[in-house]
């Protein structure tokens, strides 16, 4: 065989193997429905998906964003008072809250973008608690009580709340990170993925070369802040009680930040996996210990976070992408000395 | 030389860096299709000048013309746009993006990637590094960087292309690959500004040399008017 044909074999098995466990995945509420399985399942879907979201920026741009509890916290609200508010659909309201989100991550970020590194780490998060203190003690919006959704009959997605099982809720957020993937495999293999990248590699030469470093941070910034939103909707149609202090928090901006960085930042499927990985191991912690000590659940991922990014720093794709490179690679490059063309 | 219309002309230069004058009211040209060469001791404003032409920094007073326009106040992307590549004193490649990655992140945005493909395969077999165009550009030689990051500069097609130290830091046989390229390019219509210490290859190189001292151009002309220059030689070798 030629390795043409070898290599479209092998594109043909990894396309099955995907097809399969995505049918697998899509029939798990029909094999079971029990709620907390629902759950773990949930929320690993959704946490994958906001830490897909991130990855945009953060990964694929290399702007570190702090912010992303901000946005997922407009959408949830947006959504959640537009609904009370004057009755508007969450589904609407889930596009308003993406909207809204955008613009605000448009004028947040113009002036963020020219700093550079640590710093707009640093006004990231300070944008981020400036917002969640505004919401925790602006009335309006129900300040330290939040915002409590009203349980709606009957289930239907337009009322977008299912009470008789959890499945609904299942198939809408795998849908969602289905799209979301495909949306970050388009751009991976668009032009804008590569300025993206290069952008990150090096904003200097990025620029040097015709690149908008701040158009293309911007593009990034609204992609990824109209899906934190998104998400924000979701979760608030998921739980129906929505306080400042429990979704706007440093906490919950980890918790999606965490899940890229192990996975591995700036590959398509990192965030998915290192969310596989942390959600249920998070849930499991909690469930065993955390009735034992406040916060054990805590010490256990940070000191999982230390381990990987000690051993993988570039996450666990990082690490795969790594190591099937490498092989190819040491072939051409031995080829490239020994003819001579190293220097 | 050819006696060519000048394609950039800069005129009364300068720039400060809080008190020090980095650059000093220089005016010169580039000739169309002409390798203009940039000289002077550490320090004496070669490196500022290239950064001023591509607007990484800000021009504290005269003007920099392009084809008759004025570069003055645009920003670094759009005046690689208006046809202007660079290359960096230490090489500055997408180290995490593989070589052929690096030349699409140089395609323009008004272009398409299927389009661009052939041209970004044609230059790394020009630059020969087509056999590492899998790679990530961290892993190839120091050398092949200085190619790549050339290369990737020619992507966008500009008309005139600002070398930073394009030989330094590769080896003697590799210099006279990248001598070769740039000669090979300006025959088919480019045009260089080239920063450089190496003062054999420089003066084998080029058209005209622009010499500086602190800031101050000191000289201009043929290698050969540069080489038996007063003052040149006295900035270069003291008295």
């Amino acid at each position: 065989m030629k390795l043409e044909e070898v290599k479209e074999a092998l594109r043909q098995k990894r396309f099955y193997a995907a097809l399969a466990a995505l049918i697998i995945l899509f029939i798990i509420p029909l094999v079971t429905s029990r709620p907390f399985i629902m759950d773990i399942f949930i929320m690993t879907f959704l946490w994958a998906f906001l830490a897909g979201a991130w990855n945009i920026l953060g990964g694929y741009v290399g702007q570190f964003s702090l912010g992303p509890s901000a946005f997922f916290g407009i959408g949830a609200y947006t959504s959640s008072l537009l609904f009370i508010w004057l009755g508007v659909p969450p589904l609407l309201g889930m596009v308003v809250g993406a909207i809204l989100s955008s613009g605000v991550a448009l004028v947040i970020s113009y002036p963020s973008f020219r700093l550079r590194g640590h710093y707009f780490v640093l006004i990231t998060l300070a944008f981020a608690e400036i917002l969640r203190i505004a919401f925790l003690n602006w009335r309006l919006v129900g300040g330290a009580y939040g915002v409590w959704m009203p349980v709606i009959h009957p289930d239907s997605l337009y009322n977008f709340q299912f009470h008789a099982t959890k499945a609904p809720y299942y198939h809408i957020v795998l849908i969602s990170l289905l799209l979301e993937l495909i949306l970050v495999y388009k751009i991976e293999k668009s032009k804008i993925g590569y300025y993206f990248e290069a952008i990150r590699e090096d904003e200097d030469a990025a620029e040097a070369l015709g690149i908008s470093a701040t158009k293309y941070k911007l593009i990034a910034a609204v992609i990824s802040s109209a899906l934190f939103a998104i998400g924000g909707t979701f979760f608030a149609q998921y739980v129906l009680i929505i306080r400042a202090p429990d979704i706007m928090t440093l906490d919950r901006t980890l918790s999606i930040v965490f899940p890229a960085i192990i996975g591995g930042m700036g590959t398509t499927l990192g965030p998915i996996l290192g969310s596989f990985i942390l959600t249920p191991v998070d849930y499991m912690i909690r469930a065993t210990l955390g009735g034992l000590y406040r916060g054990v659940h805590m010490i256990l991922e940070g000191a999982f976070l230390m381990v990987i990014v000690i051993i993988m720093p570039s996450g666990i794709m990082g690490l795969v992408k790594r190591k099937t490179y490498a092989r190819k690679a040491a072939k051409t490059l031995r080829i490239s000395l020994e003819k001579g063309v190293a220097g | 030389m050819r006696n060519k219309k000048p394609i950039l002309r800069i005129r009364n230069l300068t720039k400060r860096f809080g008190g020090l004058v980095a650059l000093d009211n220089c005016s010169f040209d580039v000739e169309e299709n002409a390798i203009v060469g940039l000289i002077g001791p550490n320090g004496s404003g070669k490196t500022t000048m290239l950064n001023l032409i591509n607007g990484y920094h800000k021009i504290d007073g005269g003007y920099i013309y392009f084809k008759d326009e004025t570069l003055n106040g645009l920003k670094t992307h759009q005046i690689a746009r208006k046809g202007i590549g660079r290359t960096f004193q230490i090489v500055k490649v997408f180290k995490k993006m593989t070589v052929l990655e690096n030349m699409l992140a140089g395609v323009p945005e008004w272009l398409s990637l299927e389009e661009m493909m052939n041209k970004a395969i044609e230059l790394l077999n020009f630059v020969n590094l087509i056999q590492v165009k899998d790679n990530y550009a961290e892993d190839i030689s120091y050398g092949q960087q200085k190619l790549l990051e050339f290369a990737r500069a020619l992507m966008p097609d500009p008309e005139l292309m600002l070398l930073d130290e394009p030989v330094s830091g590769i080896n003697p046989a590799m210099i006279s690959k990248m001598l070769d390229y740039i000669r090979e390019l300006r025959d088919m219509g480019k045009t260089f500004l080239v920063v450089e210490h190496n003062m054999p290859v420089i003066m084998g190189l080029c058209d005209k040399i622009v010499a500086l001292g602190q800031g101050k151009k000191i000289a201009e002309g043929t290698p050969k008017e540069i080489r038996n220059d007063e003052r040149v030689v006295e900035v270069y070798l003291g008295e």
